[in-house]
């Protein structure tokens, strides 16, 4: 009887994901066909945005955008973690603009509990309590991590980021992006953020002519070709963190023998750089936002904050020390 | 409805590899038609499958719908295309012969694992599962060509491997005939132009870069 009930269960479980699974493209590819999505979210906003709004007279020393990881939801149910790292890093950067409401986890930006057909049912598991509060913790998980692996496709992925850029790109555009004094962009993205910070890099360095720059915390990474435009990842990754690990053996393409995949290309051209950080797991009070005392000395969080603002300041020094831009807006050579 | 009970009932004993079941379709009409069934809806499953291109080029969903229907048939008439050319194959290699019907009714159940094909939709690992469905497909077809022609599995391979190559040469002399008829009712259906080669990487990049050429 209850080896019945769990084999039930296990089944039910199985179900419910293939069925999540089988969902999951339909979003961004529906947006991208133009099925779904609200309307001023079409393909094309960058550009109505790009005529509509003026730059910033006063240009920050770069742009820092935090990506969240798969627990995220909507910039309105934030943990308090979470809004700790974004106030953290600011006091880290005072000379840098840090964005930290993009819900990256739609192709077309719309947080969960927006304008969609299941909002109520989002806002209310986003902080579950009770019996059933793991459960509802990872169907927001399991609902984003689909979304990470529908980056990641090289089907789906084109869309995806495609419309993930563009979210990214309204974003700097709002802050006052000047396309003639271009800021280094940094990316910061934790766990899945990290794969769709690097899938979108190559399109946002393509539109606006700006230096991306990756910082992955705990990255669940594939080899995207967004990649190519990346002008340095920095891999942040806990000592403790296998969840990262699994990402090297899930997506093929970041295997070493398949030299000329995005991601191999890039370490062979010394764009990725590793930083380990003893002690820290993926997540919990020892994960990269946590607050436990690590060796008595630096909390995980402290580690995290140093390494994206050391990265950060790594960019606005090689973005300042690159000869000045020819006039006439003429490219700069890549990355 | 017993022909569709029959018709899954036959499928899921195919994919399992009960060879028995591929003999039963060259032997029996009712089960050669239950057989075609599941041909039928496992090319729609695999055309639904392959159908996020559809939205890629951003067809709107009626005549997704109808690009939908058209790739089943076109999935369906291609496998039936692969029984004919066995049929031929067993002539030349002087093999004993089923007839076309019982090679249509043998090659459409080794089609049964396409009714999984919707799996493929999944993203990543998606993939993955579509390359293994292949394989459970040809597997399927040289046993059960073995099983249904009564030759054993080297006769099997040989006739699987001819009838592919036959398979091959047609396409190579009629495919380009073909892929044009076959494309023209494509863009009839979707009711838009098509690239001929859909790169979607290629074509989003050249996409932002026009709208970044727009920017002032």
């Amino acid at each position: 009887m209850i080896i019945g009930l769990i084999e039930a269960s296990i089944g039910l479980g199985l179900l419910i994901v293939l069925v999540a699974g089988l969902l999951a493209p339909l979003e961004s590819m529906g947006w991208w066909a133009g099925w779904t999505g609200p309307d001023d979210m079409k393909a094309g906003a960058p550009t109505r945005l790009l005529e509509s709004l003026a730059p910033a007279a006063q240009q920050p020393d770069a742009r820092v955008i935090i990506l969240y990881g798969i627990n995220d939801s909507s910039d309105t149910l934030r943990l308090a973690h979470e809004e700790d790292y974004a106030a953290a890093l600011a006091r880290a950067l005072p000379g840098c603009n840090i964005i930290a409401d993009l819900f990256p986890y739609s192709a077309f930006g719309m947080p969960l509990n927006g304008d969609r057909a299941l909002a109520g049912f989002w806002q209310k598991v986003a902080h579950p309590n009770g019996r059933l509060a793991a459960l509802f913790t990872f169907t927001i998980n399991l609902r984003n991590f689909l979304q990470v692996l529908t980056s990641a496709d090289r089907r789906y992925g084109p869309f995806y980021n495609f419309g993930l850029a563009q979210v990214i790109v309204d974003a700097l555009l709002r802050d006052g992006h000047d396309p003639a004094r271009p800021r280094p962009l940094v990316l910061v993205g934790y766990s899945g953020g990290g794969q769709l910070a690097i899938a979108a890099a190559d399109y946002v360095h393509r539109a606006l002519d700006v230096p991306v720059h990756v910082v992955a915390l705990g990255g669940f990474m594939s080899a995207a070709p967004g990649l190519d435009g990346v002008s340095m990842l920095t891999h942040v990754r806990g000592s403790r963190d296998w969840l990262q690990a699994m990402a090297a053996l899930v997506f093929p393409q970041r295997w070493p023998g398949i030299p000329l995949s995005p991601w191999n290309r890039a370490l062979a051209e010394g764009r990725i750089s590793d930083v380990v950080l003893e002690g820290v797991m993926h997540s919990g009070p020892e994960g990269y936002f946590g607050s436990v005392l690590l060796a008595g000395t630096h909390t995980p969080m402290q580690l995290s904050v140093a390494a994206a603002a050391d990265a950060t300041r790594s960019a606005v020094r090689t973005a300042a020390a690159a000869p000045p831009r020819p006039a006439g807006g003429t490219r700069p050579e890549a990355r | 409805m017993a022909m569709i009970s029959e018709a899954f009932d036959l499928a899921w004993r195919a994919m399992a590899f009960d060879l028995s079941v591929f003999r039963l379709v060259v032997e029996n009409p009712a089960s050669a038609r239950a057989s075609l069934l599941v041909l039928a809806v496992a090319a729609l499953m695999l055309a639904f499958s392959q159908s996020m291109v559809l939205l890629a080029n951003q067809v709107p969903p009626v005549r997704f719908a109808l690009a939908l229907l058209l790739g089943g048939v076109q999935h369906g008439v291609s496998a039936l295309g692969y029984a004919l050319a066995f049929v031929a194959a067993g002539i030349l290699l002087g093999m004993p012969a089923a007839g076309i019907g019982g090679l249509v009714a043998l090659v459409a159940l080794a089609w049964a694992p396409n009714l999984l094909a919707l799996i493929a939709v999944v993203p990543h690992f998606g993939l993955g599962f579509a390359r293994l469905l292949e394989a459970w497909v040809a597997s399927l077809v040289v046993v059960g060509l073995s099983a249904g022609l009564g030759v054993g599995l080297p006769g099997a391979m040989l006739l699987a491997v001819a009838g592919w190559l036959l398979g091959q040469l047609a396409r190579m002399l009629a495919g380009p005939a073909l892929a044009r008829i076959n494309w023209r009712l494509l863009e009839k259906a979707t009711g838009r132009s098509l690239m001929p080669d859909v790169d979607p990487i290629a074509y989003l990049k050249s996409l932002a870069a026009e709208r970044n050429g727009q920017a002032p």
